[in-house]
């Protein structure tokens, strides 16, 4: 853990150093619904997808295509899995499984965003941060819970469409590419999000 | 920037997902039930074909006598005792009195006890009516003690035993066994149908106790 959060400090030190030297000022604030498909480590574990998660964002204009800022995340994967049979070793065990997954990211984000003075800006950008993953597993009368924390890259590409005062709706693509922890294999998923972009200077 | 619009959206945004976020739990008393086997891998099952089972259901009761052990009523017991019997012959083994030299023993325990830890060498007060002299206990196979542990609610326990491989310390080895637990509430058809099925599921996974 100590070393993704070394890596995730350098990456945020480096998207920075890119914008000392920045032009325009401006602050974007976004808030999103986000929809999520789980990947990887995540899909063995929950398959369904969620519509339940929320997104938040800053980002500081740097100059007129270039922004960066933090990402924060929120998604909750539910299965339900009727009479289900999993094994430990020669013991086999039978009932009715209810697995959640509580997904928290926390990422620096750079973008490059194009078609300046545009009222549509399409834009790209990748991001790196920590996941704090809280996962519960229940069957029968009994309950186990895993958590753990993962370093994460965060790729994603978007379009915002601005309509007056500074206010834009937004539409992006994420994927969360978690890494393998200590207690959990890592955790990747897709999300979909649509919101709002509110601009200021 | 628009900020009482923007704390508009967001309460929005908040309040229909904190509407959306009300976990999901389980609906019907059945939901609870959860199931378990474990087994030998070496105790060569096919070698075996024949069995006993007693006549009643021991109560597991913290407090009971164990030289005087209490039955739970038949009306359970003979569900258990008949469910267990109906397996065992789709299986191909054959029942046979407890005086036949049976190769298995099958001996069926039930309580609703809350956090009662159950003990291997739990049979030590039991079986020594049929077998005078002989003190049972578990002899430990690795994992069990740790997935079997506590029964809270409602618990069925069965458990196979080889009476013709009693080991120089004179334990009696389990080489198979079935538990479940869930809740005690519902209808006696209800309970009935649940004791069927868990039992049911209990022999249909574990197939190496199929006769050849």
């Amino acid at each position: 853990m100590r070393s993704n959060l070394a890596l995730s400090a350098t990456l945020a030190l480096l998207m920075l150093a890119q914008v000392r030297n920045a032009a325009a000022q401006q602050n974007l604030i976004m808030v999103d619904y986000s929809m999520a498909f789980p990947l990887g480590g995540l899909e063995e574990y929950i398959a369904k997808n969620t519509w339940r998660g929320f997104a938040a964002g800053y980002r500081y204009m740097a100059d007129d295509n270039m922004a960066v800022g933090i990402d924060l995340d929120w998604h909750h994967f539910f299965e339900r899995k009727d009479q289900a049979s999993f094994t430990l070793e020669t013991a086999t065990f039978t009932g009715t499984q209810y697995r959640y997954n509580n997904n928290f990211a926390m990422t620096a984000q750079w973008d490059y965003v194009f078609n300046e003075g545009g009222d549509l800006r399409p834009y790209l950008g990748v991001g790196a941060g920590a996941m704090y993953i809280r996962r519960v597993f229940d069957v029968g009368l009994y309950r186990f819970e895993t958590d753990d924390w993962q370093f994460v890259v965060q790729p994603e590409f978007g379009v915002s469409m601005y309509l007056s005062n500074g206010t834009a709706l937004n539409l992006s693509a994420n994927y969360f590419s978690g890494f393998k922890s200590k207690r959990l294999d890592g955790q990747s998923y897709a999300s979909i999000n649509l919101g709002l972009i509110f601009a200021t200077d | 920037m628009q900020i009482p619009q923007a704390t508009s959206w967001a309460a929005l945004a908040a309040g229909i997902l904190l509407m959306g976020c009300y976990p999901q739990t389980p609906t019907y008393i059945d939901e609870y039930d959860l199931l378990v086997t474990n087994y030998s891998p070496t105790y060569d099952f096919q070698s075996r074909s024949t069995y006993a089972i007693p006549d009643s259901v021991v109560r597991i009761d913290v407090n009971s006598d164990p030289q005087d052990p209490e039955f739970i009523g038949a009306q359970y017991g003979d569900r258990i005792i008949n469910a267990i019997k109906r397996n065992m012959s789709v299986y191909g083994w054959t029942l046979v009195d407890e005086t036949e030299d049976p190769d298995m023993i099958i001996l069926p325990s039930a309580g609703s006890t809350l956090n009662l830890q159950y003990s291997w060498g739990y049979w030590g007060w039991y079986y020594p009516g049929y077998y005078p002299g002989w003190g049972w206990g578990y002899p430990g196979y690795p994992g069990y003690g740790t997935t079997v542990s506590s029964y809270r609610t409602g618990s069925v326990l069965f458990q196979m035993t080889a009476p013709k491989d009693i080991g120089p310390d004179e334990n009696m080895p389990v080489v198979w066994l079935g538990a479940f637990n869930g809740l005690l509430e519902g209808s006696t058809n209800s309970v009935l149908g649940r004791i069927d099925s868990q039992i049911d599921q209990a022999f249909r996974q574990s197939p190496y106790l199929q006769q050849l």
